[in-house]
């Protein structure tokens, strides 16, 4: 049975153990970390760690994987036991006369040790030797097996110094420090495999036959789903039956249910609320906006933030450097007259020196990062990215669509004929309305819907562009010449202007009277305030670059708390103002739609997209919102902010641990395997410092708001 | 051999007193492993998920006896005060009981760090019910941390002797072993029952090991017993080392 991590590997360079991408392709031929048997996907490897455990403890097939483990897991209980053995001897808790003796009991425990433990050491070993490379693997095996060799034969004369505990150890905590590395790496998989499995394995199917339980994989675009309660939705579509509410927490990071009806869109991998839905299926298989996600945050990983190729570069010219501290160590200890002392010394340089702190930790925190904004919803599209938005000090926004939500709606509805019902003008209104596609007509139709009124029926409709909307309706059973738009429209003289203040007004006129007026106005985004705020705590400034008037746009910008306005602007004018800031130094991102402002979001370091729209995401910015939540700013920042801080801590530990412990071990201070042992440790304490960001706690769920639904 | 029976039994009633707090907290890792339909199956992963716990817990004691030693040996070199240890460990064993009665500030889930990392790798053990995965988890769990376990490290510390780490260690292993082996099965339904209790239990028996831990320390304490005024390593400590 194939692993996720093994499908992820057969789908392009993904490590085989690990599931990350490999970065960069192999070079033909070459043997090492990253390219594996040539022609078998399945068998290439990220780094070092993931190849020697997949060596170690194999995949997840049941047979091979419980006899690696049980081979592991007798190698070590025999090391430990040499260990133990080795401690009692060491502090003299054995009797003089029955040393020998317990000198041999641990040459017996030591060999089938070393037997169990050195074979994925000696078969690195030979590959990187054939390869003509030098790595872990071979000083591993070369220290391993000369501390053996010379434990046995004292062992067996009966005098002169054992290493049996070096022996055994030192694999030994290699390979556990190696596991527990391979281990934490897989977290960034498991994140985005966590998305992945919000799909349901089957769906209902309803065709001409009646309904069938099907694989998702066999839906086509077209067909009808019936998602039950409780289920999640397998497709993304539309409703074509039935009211429920959908759950899009763990896809889109929005906490509250969104009500659907019949002509809304869905999305797969979200849950069906308590009512029962009819889903007309556009998308699915691999085209899923849940595969895109995970495609997208994939490719987001191949590509290096700075950070990460710093931290490659600094691995890549630290293994020549602890090399020539080993070999200034054993020229010391040798011109010293130590030469025990010396391949010691040596050998603790080796074990001690710690690259994956920087090989691994920073890719590691930088994945972890970017799969955990996409388990909020936020797809980050790379490393620098991530970084870039860390730096971030300057956040422009677009106004309509972005701080506003983009949409008249229905704001107040005036009755101007006393004997009038509000449901009557209502109900004559969205049936005259139902025939527009005007913004202000959906509006209408919604507020209808909304109130529960049903719409009258309307005929012989007849639409007067910039003005307004006529035509017979039917509502109670009672036929009505209704007329609707600007007050000179429905009064029967020359249109006038149909606003007032920020408002734009609809007034209704039947049987040669006015009976009423509706009041619509753009609404500004529930959370946009919060948005803001949460800016101004990080340090970060708001500027709101509009192309509408200023008044309007500093109206918006007066309620949602944001300082400097900058309208109305031209989209060149725009791009002007984003490279100024650029130029005065600011570290810039640019928030939108990703409809009407893509040169913006492009023009700027980091271009924030809010939207759903899987096409939307992979032509606008560099950062998308999936719900659309302008809350989830402030939090991507916090994130990012927390991912360069825990990166900078990764690296001040490194350092200052190499310096010290290489320093330590060349002077003959740190024995081997109290080397390994700090070396394990400082993997466990920057993978663990990594692993945070995994826990990175999720924004808060939306509050009361002052601005919510009120007209601007 | 009277020295290492006596921390036999401290580690064995320890074990024993605190098989609550450790049904809490590692009665997940029985129920896994019961999980097995084959009987004799069932029963082998059992019992090498105990070998690989006793055997990290014995490694352990084994290693922080003789770093107790090593540091008894600089401690009298320098003149420093012999009993520091004593009071170390039991400080150690303090705040661990305290942890356990919920009287100390912990960190909330999800922060991640160096426990996430190990839980991370016992996880990978858990995908398997095999003889060896059961042995490599319970390897792997002697290492996990608990506050009972650091309780009783630090103990076997401050004995300054590794056999004697060895015993403790063994006999915590031991002690827990059995109530494990017998609870497993009732586990499910009594864990969370069991969790608060056992942890206020564990709490106060590490904090009266504490107590004697620190009075054994004190100069009354050796008055009482008509202990030697001068400090005694163990004879046989380090004169081959």
């Amino acid at each position: 049975m194939e692993t996720a991590a093994a499908v992820r590997a057969s789908k392009g360079r993904a490590c085989a153990h690990c599931g990350l991408p490999v970065a960069l392709p192999a070079p033909a031929g070459a043997s090492g970390d990253s390219p594996g048997d040539p022609g078998d996907p399945a068998e290439i490897f990220c780094c070092h760690a993931c190849r020697l455990v997949a060596m170690i403890i194999g995949r997840q097939e049941q047979g091979e994987h419980s006899w690696n483990l049980l081979r592991l897991g007798l190698g070590a209980l025999l090391a430990m036991n040499v260990m133990m053995i080795s401690l009692l001897l060491y502090s003299g808790s054995v009797e003089t006369d029955t040393v020998p003796l317990f000198r041999l009991i641990l040459l017996a425990l030591a060999l089938p040790a070393l037997a169990i433990l050195i074979p994925p050491f000696l078969a690195g070993a030979a590959r990187e030797i054939t390869a003509r490379r030098l790595s872990l693997d071979v000083l591993i095996a070369l220290g391993s097996l000369s501390a053996f060799s010379i434990s046995a034969v004292n062992a067996v004369r009966g005098a002169g110094e054992i290493y049996f505990d070096t022996a055994t150890m030192l694999p030994l905590l290699v390979t556990v420090g190696k596991i527990i590395e391979a281990s934490a790496k897989t977290r960034a998989a498991d994140l985005l495999h966590t998305l992945e499995a919000l799909l349901p394995r089957t769906a209902l199917l309803v065709g001409a036959q009646g309904s069938e339980e099907v694989a998702i994989d066999l839906l086509q675009p077209g067909d009808l789903i019936r998602v039950r309660p409780g289920e999640r939705i397998a497709v993304d579509g539309s409703i074509q039956e039935g009211t429920s509410s959908i759950e899009e927490a763990a896809f889109s990071g929005e906490f509250l249910p969104r009500l659907c009806r019949p002509g809304d869109r869905v999305t797969a991998g979200t849950v069906n609320g308590t009512g029962t839905l009819l889903v007309r299926a556009e998308r699915t298989g691999g085209q899923l906006l849940l595969h895109g996600i995970v495609a997208m945050v994939q490719d987001a990983w191949r590509h290096p933030s700075q950070g990460e190729r710093i931290a490659q570069r600094a691995a890549s010219l630290f293994i020549p450097v602890v090399l020539l501290v080993a070999a200034g160590s054993i020229i010391w200890w040798s011109l010293s007259g130590n030469a025990g002392q010396a391949l010691l010394s040596a050998l603790s340089v080796l074990v001690v020196a710690c690259p994956c702190t920087m090989g691994i930790a920073t890719p590691l925190a930088t994945s972890l990062a970017i799969a955990r904004a996409a388990g909020g919803g936020v797809v980050v599209r790379g490393g620098s990215v991530m970084e870039r938005m860390a730096r971030t000090d300057t956040v422009f926004f677009d106004k309509t669509g972005t701080v506003t939500a983009g949409f008249p709606v229905v704001q107040e509805i005036e009755l101007i004929d006393p004997q009038l019902s509000e449901a009557e003008l209502l109900g004559r209104l969205a049936a005259l309305e139902s025939a527009s596609e005007h913004a202000l007509g959906r509006a209408v139709v919604a507020r209808a819907r909304e109130a529960g009124v049903p719409a009258g029926l309307a005929a012989q409709v007849q639409v007067s562009p910039g003005s307004g909307i006529s035509g017979m309706v039917t509502w109670g059973g009672v036929a009505k010449e209704v007329t609707a738009g600007t007050v000179g429209f429905v009064a029967g003289g020359a249109a006038s202007c149909g606003t007032a203040g920020n408002c734009s007004e609809i007034y209704v006129a039947w049987d040669g009277k006015l009976r009423g007026r509706l009041l619509l106005a753009d609404t500004i985004r529930p959370d946009a305030r919060r948005c803001m705020d949460g800016l101004l705590q990080r340090g970060v400034a708001s500027v709101l670059l509009s192309g509408d008037r200023f008044p309007a746009a500093a109206a918006v910008a007066r309620r949602v708390g944001i300082d400097r306005v900058e309208a109305p602007r031209t989209p060149a004018q725009k791009l002007e103002a984003i490279g100024a800031a650029i130029a005065a130094g600011r570290t810039v991102a640019m928030v939108g739609d990703g409809i009407n402002d893509a040169p913006a979001l492009a023009a700027a370091h980091t271009g924030v997209a809010l939207g759903a729209g899987m096409e939307l995401a992979r032509q606008a910015g560099n950062v998308v919102i999936l719900s659309g939540r302008l809350a989830q700013i402030p939090w991507l920042i916090s994130l990012s902010r927390r991912t360069a801080g825990i990166i900078r801590g990764n690296f001040a530990w490194s350092f200052a641990y190499n310096l010290v412990a290489l320093a330590a071990a060349a002077a003959g201070l740190l024995h081997p395997l109290l080397a390994a042992l700090s070396m394990v440790v400082s993997s466990l304490t920057v993978l663990g410092n990594s692993l945070r960001i995994a826990s990175f706690p999720d924004h808060e769920p939306p509050g009361p708001e002052p601005t919510d639904d009120l007209p601007l | 051999m009277d020295t290492l029976t006596h921390h036999l039994w401290i580690g064995l009633a320890g074990g024993a007193v605190a098989f609550a707090h450790c049904v809490g907290m590692c009665g997940g890792f029985v129920l896994h492993l019961s999980r097995e339909k084959n009987r004799q199956r069932m029963l082998a992963g059992q019992l090498l998920w105990h070998a690989g716990k006793l055997c990290s817990y014995m490694f352990l004691g084994a290693v922080a006896g003789f770093t107790g030693a090593y540091f008894q040996l600089f401690f009298l070199r320098h003149g420093l005060w012999q009993n520091l240890l004593s009071y170390l460990a039991a400080a150690v064993m303090l705040l661990a009981g305290l942890s356990l009665l919920g009287l100390l500030p912990v960190r909330g889930k999800g922060e991640g760090g160096v426990q996430d990392a190990l839980t991370t790798l016992v996880r990978r053990f858990f995908t398997a019910s095999s003889p060896g995965a059961a042995l490599a988890m319970g390897i792997a769990t002697g290492f996990l941390p608990c506050p009972i376990v650091l309780a009783f490290i630090a103990y076997s510390l401050q004995t300054g002797s590794v056999p004697s780490g060895i015993a403790t260690m063994a006999g915590l292993s031991l002690g827990t072993a059995l109530p494990l082996l017998m609870l497993g099965g009732a586990a499910r339904l009594t864990r969370w029952h069991l969790r608060s209790w056992g942890a206020r239990a564990g709490g106060i028996i590490l904090i009266s090991l504490a107590i004697s831990t620190a009075l054994r320390g004190s100069v009354l304490y050796h008055k009482l017993l008509g202990c030697p005024p001068k400090p005694v390593l163990h004879q046989s400590d380090f004169n081959q080392g």
